[in-house]
């Protein structure tokens, strides 16, 4: 469940707030003069890094959740290239199909008892039909494939890079095209092809889990037409003056990039098929040679990035740089402290014995008159602990009073 | 004006401090009396800051009102002048609600050595001088009652607190005192200088004839004493050993008032007399205010002590006050009293916590906690309620001490280095996660997971009655001042742009 919500709707709260503060970010990062700004880079980026690590996965939910953080990227570098329509278009699909995709995972771990693909699924499909077949659709409309949603605004994504004048983009995006189907493919061959390796007898899910699973699949088939050539009702609906004033350019449907985006989709779904359907057992490139398993356990580590936040900057923060300062803390200021308390308390010693009881006292009773009175009067007041301590604070205030009659 | 609205500031003041003189003829052994007495006393005063807020003129905020002003002691020129503003009635609220919670607290368990009837009357005449010191508009009249506070306080923590009660006790008495010190030095040259008065409200216009270099000196003075008590870096090692040695509702009044003594100090005396040496000294009070937030923070995550953690904490949400004070704008000085009071609901809470687990596990080491969701369930949500709202979440008290101070360092008063106060506003940022990071880390070792094995099989009790009676207004208050601050803004609004006059915003 917290999956789901996450997945559809809190985590584009970042691009939705890019797309509110549009102008800002349209001038900002001359996003109308094309090449390439911040905003792009990181979406792209985002796209890529994301959908390699969607591929080291073994638990389903997090191929799913890798695969939103890529596909957050393509919503970001569309916003970034200028395609303002296309990448809320795509943050309203992908709503739908990711939602799908995380109740028919949770589907799946209500009747496997576990989320790792490799250890507890596989042949899936025989035993949770309304799943599997709901799952591809959701993977289909996920990869691109017309007439699905994702399609539909994935390619306004594309083109709309492509029109103003990004190029890089428009290749990452190919990319990113090519891997999302393909981690895809390898996802539903992992969970509901190939033989059962769990323990005891899968069944499908009950109706309360199957029936919102029809219901978004069939979202998932539809929403893209929204905005489809001849339709176009969403951009009709999402157009603001938040777009109007900066003059964000809308393009027009095209067959040509159209095209091209199928046919790589369908490449990485081939290109997957031929890997993980085809000569099943047999050890695979990322066991066979050093490089490739040197590369795995890279994106399987997530490019080390965890280690560096958790071990490297919060574990430095929580550990020595915090035990540092309070070793400062008390061994340097309170130490201060304290040592302004025993100095006082050192200088009034000397006071007493010294001055007082030698040096005064020694006077009083050299001069022969009764001393006894005054002694025993300054006894008192200086056998407390607070008295001596106050001998200093007085000595500041008088200083300070010295300085303040001084300066004025 | 009707008849008791001339006595209600005395009222408010000398209501506890009366009680404090029943319960001298009260016998020892008479608990019960001795407890109805310190309601019902705490109750009224609380019923005349309620009566304040009902009879106060929010449209007229900016101006002193039940104002009383009588002659006190001729010779030095000074006189018994009270009246409250936008900025001293939520700070008077506090105090009194605090003190009734901390009465009903206390209730059933007194720690040791015992004696309900001393320490009864130590918070009350700890409240007289609370309520006193917010109210006061005479430097001198101020003086006496911020120095008042200092007695019950240092008996408090010297006869009930923990095993390092003595040093922790002087430590207090004499950091504080040191700073005083300072400041009536500060209050005699603004007499001088100043046209031979102590009136507050006199001062705002007499003090501007003074001389530059001599208003920077006065202002240091000034900044000794309030900066001490808020604290600030580096005057701030006499509070972890204060608070985390005081009884519980000792730590509850520290944080929850005696801090704002400070702040209020600021806001009440120092800005409002001396504009243009506040002008000169901002950049430096920014500075070490920032450095008391990422400092408190780091300190928070050195601790194990669950109570210590809480006392290092507020060195760090006083930064965010003092640097809502340092910027010397409307936004900013707004910030800070809701701040002041949002961080005494807040952080009170959060030593009422920390003293009931104490009270319940024998220990506040947090290695040693852990699973008060499960034990406790209840007090575990109050925990986490308190926690959230101490890391400013949006919704609740906290956080709108801390974002609104962090917006002002944007757009200082006019002639603040617009790059120094934005660079204050980043680390302040910064500042906010370290927040969140030592806060939810706290939790998590204190509520989740399970009980550790020494404690698994141990009857610990939920949340008590008393504890139920002495909390729920607390957190109501965090909830809504969270979901409507206007309550306190529309207070403060006016009473911050009368402060700040001077400064031309």
């Amino acid at each position: 469940m917290s999956a789901l919500i996450h997945a559809a709707t809190m985590v584009v709260a970042g691009v939705y707030l890019i797309a509110r503060l549009y102008g800002v970010f349209y001038r900002g990062f001359s996003i109308a003069h094309g090449g390439a700004n911040l905003v792009s880079v990181i979406g792209a980026v985002t796209l890529v890094i994301a959908a390699v690590l969607a591929f080291v996965q073994d638990d389903i939910k997090k191929v799913l959740a890798y695969s939103t953080v890529s596909q957050l990227g393509y919503m970001v570098m569309a916003l970034g290239v200028g395609a303002w329509t296309a990448g809320i278009f795509h943050l309203f699909t992908h709503a739908f199909f990711k939602a799908l995709l995380f109740l028919g995972a949770g589907s799946v771990s209500h009747a496997v008892h576990s989320f790792d693909m490799k250890k507890d699924m596989g042949g899936l499909r025989k035993h949770m039909p309304v799943t599997f077949w709901t799952f591809i659709i959701g993977s289909v409309a996920l990869a691109g494939i017309p007439p699905l949603a994702g399609f539909w605004s994935k390619d306004e994504i594309l083109l709309g890079a492509s029109r103003n004048g990004y190029p890089v983009m428009v290749a990452m995006g190919f990319i990113g095209a090519f891997m999302t189907a393909a981690y895809m493919t390898r996802c539903c061959y992992l969970t509901f092809f190939g033989h059962y390796r769990g323990h005891g007898q899968p069944h499908e899910s009950p109706p309360a889990i199957t029936v919102p699973l029809g219901i978004l699949a069939v979202f998932s088939v539809l929403a893209g037409l929204l905005n489809a050539p001849g339709i176009s009702l969403f951009r009709k609906w999402t157009t603001t003056d938040v777009v109007e004033r900066a003059h964000v350019p809308e393009h027009a449907f095209a067959v040509g990039p159209a095209a091209l985006s199928v046919l790589v989709a369908l490449i990485g779904i081939g290109v997957a098929y031929a890997y993980w359907f085809r000569d099943e057992g047999r050890p695979r490139v990322v066991e066979r040679s050093s490089v490739g398993r040197g590369a795995y356990r890279f994106a399987v580590r997530k490019y080390y990035l965890d280690d560096v936040y958790t071990g490297g900057i919060v574990g430095s923060v929580k550990g020595p740089i915090a035990a540092g300062m309070y070793w400062f803390d008390q061994h340097v200021i309170d130490a201060t402290v304290d040592g302004v308390a025993t100095v006082s308390r050192a200088v009034a010693g000397f006071v007493y014995d010294v001055i007082d009881q030698k040096i005064v006292d020694g006077l009083v009773n050299a001069t022969g008159a009764t001393a006894e009175g005054g002694g025993g009067l300054l006894r008192i007041i200086q056998t407390g602990r607070v008295q001596q301590y106050a001998a200093i604070l007085f000595g500041a205030v008088v200083i300070f009073a010295a300085a303040l009659v001084l300066a004025t | 004006m009707n008849a008791f609205d001339h006595w209600a500031l005395g009222a408010a003041v000398f209501l506890p401090a009366v009680a404090a003189g029943l319960l001298l003829l009260v016998p020892r052994a008479q608990e019960t009396a001795q407890k109805a007495v310190a309601l019902v006393f705490t109750v009224a005063t609380t019923g005349v800051g309620v009566y304040l807020l009902t009879q106060f003129d929010y449209g007229n905020s900016r101006k002193l009102q039940f104002v009383v002003n009588n002659r006190w002691i001729d010779v030095i020129n000074s006189r018994y002048h009270v009246g409250v503003d936008g900025i001293s009635l939520p700070l008077l609220l506090l105090s009194m609600v605090i003190t009734v919670m901390c009465v009903v607290y206390s209730w059933n368990h007194w720690p040791e050595p015992h004696n309900p009837k001393a320490f009864l009357i130590l918070m009350l005449v700890l409240e007289t001088g609370m309520n006193g010191t917010f109210l006061a508009q005479d430097l001198i009249l101020f003086f006496v009652f911020f120095e008042l506070v200092l007695l019950p306080m240092y008996f408090m923590i010297g006869v009930w607190g923990g095993p390092n009660r003595q040093y922790a006790a002087i430590k207090f008495f004499l950091f504080t005192l040191f700073g005083s010190a300072l400041m009536i030095l500060s209050f005699l040259a603004l007499y001088f200088k100043g046209g031979q008065t102590f009136d507050m409200v006199a001062l705002q216009h007499s003090a501007q004839t003074i001389a530059h270099s001599t208003q920077l000196l006065i202002f240091a003075g000034l900044f000794m004493g309030f900066a001490i008590k808020v604290p600030m870096f580096p005057f701030h090692t006499w509070l972890p050993d204060a608070h985390t040695e005081a009884p519980t509702v000792g730590s509850v009044f520290l944080a929850a008032i005696l801090l704002k003594l400070g702040t209020y100090g600021f806001v009440r005396i120092a800005i409002p007399i001396l504009p243009q040496a506040a002008h000169s000294w901002a950049p430096y009070i920014g500075v070490l205010a920032v450095i008391g937030i990422i400092y408190g923070a780091l300190g928070c995550l050195a601790q194990r002590d669950m109570k210590r953690l809480i006392a290092f904490s507020s060195v760090a949400h006083m930064g965010f006050v003092m640097l809502g004070i340092a910027t010397l704008s409307p936004i900013g000085i707004n910030a800070a009293v809701f701040g002041m009071v949002a961080h005494g609901l807040i952080t009170g809470m959060l030593f009422f916590i920390a003293g009931s687990v104490q009270e319940r596990f024998g220990t506040r080491e947090l290695s040693r906690l852990g699973g008060m969701l499960v034990q406790t369930p209840r007090m575990g949500w109050i925990l986490g309620f308190c926690a959230m709202a101490s890391l400013g979440l949006p919704g609740l008290a906290g956080f709108w001490g801390e974002f609104p101070a962090i917006l002002s360092s944007y757009q200082p008063a006019a002639g603040l280095s617009l790059a120094l106060f934005r660079t204050f506003m980043v680390v302040a940022a910064v500042g906010t996660v370290f927040a969140a990071g030592y806060l939810l880390w706290m939790l998590q070792r204190a509520a989740f997971g399970v009980p550790k094995a020494e404690f698994a099989d141990a009857h610990i009790h939920d949340v008590h009655v008393p504890e139920y009676i002495a909390w729920t207004p607390l957190l109501v208050l965090i909830l809504v001042l969270g979901l409507y601050p206007n309550l306190i803004f529309h207070m403060t609004d006016g009473a911050v742009h009368q402060a700040l006059r001077a400064i031309g915003t």
